[in-house]
């Protein structure tokens, strides 16, 4: 199992969460997960699908306790501004990844995003993983396309003048 | 054009997933103009690691099994044998038991109204060794006696 998926689990875990270190733990705790949760898997749907939902809410949850790590943090700097040279000890886990076009998309658009691109779902079967309806998966992924779409264009233009 | 822009300001003023899936449904995927403001699945593919950049991951089967390992043994620490419920089922039952016996034992107890100690009681009033000349009076709605006692002459 862990050969299979190893690298599958990984690159979604690293264009979700963007740094190796977090991408590493994401996975491990999912293969940790998933076998020790076997017994409770229905043989009669998808395994690749039961194995991204958890991957996939390990890592939203790795993204939401970071966010809520880095604006406590942000809180903590803007109260002590003479401390500036300090560092939140995570920082260095923090290096990004992947591009930083990705890091305006919610988390969920983000999970959406790579499901479709680098696992070819459709959007029932990226609403079987996110464990919501299809027509909210479309709009998931509708509003990451354009969110995209929109910075590489803003990042061609300021290029192209730059 | 004019139709694209209406559509897209419909979709950002309300919220709602139905609505927004069905201006989605109805006229973003067949039209030409407004597909070409998403990103394609090959300009989407190229902004994403791809499985082959994910490098070398020979250290991630070792850590997981370590990890299993350590749950198993913990588990193994903290799980019951099977006939360790009937154990414990049987042992409880046994202390319920023995309460019972003990409590039925031990002298029975005043109840807390038969603790009182026993009501003033006056059988009768004597005064210089005499029976008095007693009177109660009671007022109206009332509990309080009034105990009026004269010497009988």
């Amino acid at each position: 199992m862990v050969d299979t998926y190893k690298t599958k689990a990984m690159a979604l875990a690293l264009n979700m969460l963007g740094n190796r270190e977090d991408a590493e733990d994401a996975c491990q705790e999912t293969f940790i997960r998933v076998y020790s949760n076997l017994d409770k898997f229905d043989l009669q749907s998808s395994f690749r699908n039961w194995f991204y939902t958890i991957l996939s809410n390990r890592c939203l949850d790795l993204l939401r306790k970071r966010r809520r790590f880095f604006s406590f943090f942000k809180k903590m700097k803007e109260e002590h501004t003479d401390n500036t040279s300090t560092q939140p000890h995570s920082s260095s886990r923090s290096q990004p990844l992947a591009p930083k076009i990705l890091e305006d998309l919610s988390p969920k658009e983000r999970v959406t995003l790579c499901l479709w691109a680098s696992e070819g779902y459709s959007s029932t079967e990226i609403g079987q993983v996110m464990k919501c309806s299809p027509s909210t998966a479309r709009v998931l992924l509708y509003k990451a396309r354009k969110k995209i779409k929109s910075k590489m264009e803003k990042e061609n233009v300021s290029l192209s003048n730059g | 054009m004019f139709r694209c822009q209406m559509v897209n300001f419909l979709f950002s003023i309300f919220p709602f997933k139905i609505w927004q899936d069905f201006l989605l449904q109805k006229h973003i995927q067949n039209c030409p103009a407004c597909k070409e403001n998403l990103a394609s699945l090959e300009e989407t593919k190229s902004l994403l690691i791809q499985e082959g950049e994910v490098g070398g991951l020979e250290g991630l089967w070792p850590k997981v099994k370590l990890q299993l390992t350590k749950e198993k043994r913990k588990e193994r620490l903290f799980r019951l044998p099977r006939w360790g419920w009937a154990v414990g089922a049987a042992c409880l039952l046994i202390v319920i038991i023995l309460g019972i016996w003990f409590y039925q034992l031990s002298p029975p107890g005043k109840t807390p109204e038969e603790d009182i100690t026993s009501p003033f009681q006056i059988k009768y009033i004597r005064i210089y060794d005499k029976p008095a000349r007693t009177y109660f009076f009671q007022p109206q709605d009332s509990n309080m006696i009034i105990i009026w006692a004269e010497k009988n002459i």
